[in-house]
């Protein structure tokens, strides 16, 4: 810096004028006037954008860790060919929403950890495969499995839009008597079965049966009854015509099989 | 060579001032005693540096208005209040240096000079007062300000190194440079 002017001899102000200038009431005023309000401050901004940011991020991954721990409880995937069923990942979800078919493959003993393929001259099993990260695999697929089998018999069973049934039942229990008596695949609407497949075990391992009709084959009923009991037998890819003659896919039927 | 007597306090004053401060923390009204200790001080050493009287005051006010919106900050160190008065008032007199609101200007009374020179070793006549009151106005800001501080204002080292954050024997040794310095200008001069 440089110094512009050097003054010699100024004239010097007495102790009482600068006394006089005193004015404490204006810094008072002004400081309180100048004063920078706390949430001005940057100091505010830089203590309350961090604690956002931390609360964002604590949300996050508390949303991340519940998310991959409800995935790890029950996470079980069903492929079956041609259809495929997914297990719901959430084991609190309501029985009315599991479908059977799910619960059943749970329960049966033939749950594997590996897919199981066999090709067949005219058809294709593959057999239930479990995909999940926990360790205690048995322990997490069993168990929801138990308490649904007893509640598969309570829980009403939800009817839709062209639901076929043998016998009158969709999804659940049915007697080997029943079963025996069908004949026929029929629909609650006005759709005119023309095809289905059935997942039975015959005995040496599961297979699936392609019918082109809406009847239940005497040969079809025999095996099933003679190798299912206490199973669940799956007839999915079920077509059929409605009334205009169009072809329709038609909800699964998903039944246990039991003396 | 005379010391600024404002300076050195007896423990029973710092222990009254301190007990001024921490009521002021808490009561800003209650910082009244402490400026109307140091206002005529901290006036006079800024209108020591500069020319305009009225901008001066401005200043004075601005330095007291800051100190009482940073008291809570204030940390009491076993040095009188003012040398943190005194470190805002140089930061303020600065600022309107920059922001030429004002000019920087020394000013020396005639008594001073010839202790000046008494100091340079030189003798103590008319001619020499000139010479030397044109080497003052060559002289550098950082050593102009520890000339002003120590022999214009008479404070004691401990205070000029308090004021400008160094420490005492720093003060000396830059002070002792600086006059030779001046003896340098004035030398040239002849």
């Amino acid at each position: 810096m440089e110094i512009k002017k050097v003054n010699l001899d100024r004239q010097n102000l007495s102790s009482s004028y600068i006394e006089k200038r005193q004015d404490f009431n204006h810094v008072l005023k002004s400081a309180k006037m100048t004063k920078i309000p706390t949430w001005k401050s940057p100091w505010f901004y830089g203590a309350v954008g961090l604690s956002s940011v931390a609360i964002v991020a604590m949300v996050f991954t508390n949303y991340n860790i519940k998310k991959e721990l409800d995935d790890k409880k029950a996470t079980l995937k069903i492929n079956n060919n041609p259809s495929k069923a997914v297990i719901a990942k959430n084991a609190s979800k309501s029985m009315e929403e599991i479908p059977n078919a799910h619960i059943a493959t749970a329960q049966s003993s033939t749950l594997q950890k590996e897919a199981l393929s066999t090709n067949q001259s005219d058809f294709k099993i593959e057999k239930v495969s479990i995909e999940t990260n926990v360790d205690n695999t048995n322990e997490i697929v069993s168990e929801p499995a138990a308490e649904s089998t007893t509640q598969i018999s309570k829980a009403p069973v939800k009817r839709q839009i062209g639901q076929p049934t043998i016998n009158g039942i969709a999804n659940g229990i049915i007697r080997v008597d029943h079963l025996k008596n069908s004949n026929l695949i029929e629909s609650n609407s006005s759709f005119e079965i023309t095809s289905y497949e059935v997942q039975y075990f015959n005995g040496k391992q599961d297979v699936v049966a392609q019918i082109r009709s809406n009847a239940i084959p005497e040969e079809l009923k025999d095996q099933i009854i003679a190798n299912n009991i206490g199973e669940m037998i799956f007839i999915t890819g079920i077509k059929g015509l409605d009334e205009n003659g169009k072809i329709v896919k038609l909800p699964s039927i998903n039944l246990k099989l039991s003396k | 060579m005379t010391v600024n007597p404002m300076y050195h306090q007896t423990n029973q004053r710092m222990e009254e001032e301190l007990s001024w401060i921490r009521r002021a923390q808490k009561d800003p009204e209650s910082f009244g005693p402490l400026y109307k200790k140091y206002h005529e001080q901290i006036f006079r050493y800024i209108y020591q540096r500069m020319d305009d009287e009225e901008q001066a005051f401005d200043i004075t006010s601005q330095v007291f208005m800051k100190a009482l919106n940073n008291l809570h900050k204030y940390e009491y160190r076993g040095v009188p209040f003012s040398s943190w008065l005194y470190r805002i008032a140089k930061s303020e007199l600065y600022q309107s240096f920059r922001d030429r609101k004002s000019e920087r200007t020394v000013n020396i009374e005639s008594y001073q000079l010839f202790e000046m020179i008494d100091e340079i070793e030189e003798d103590n006549s008319e001619m020499n007062k000139k010479r030397l009151f044109a080497s003052l106005a060559k002289l550098k800001e950082k050593d102009m300000q520890l000339i002003e501080m120590r022999f214009f204002e008479k404070r004691s080292f401990k205070e000029m190194g308090e004021i400008l954050e160094i420490t005492e024997n720093n003060a000396k040794v830059k002070t002792f440079r600086a006059i030779e310095k001046l003896k340098q200008l004035f030398n040239t001069k002849s």
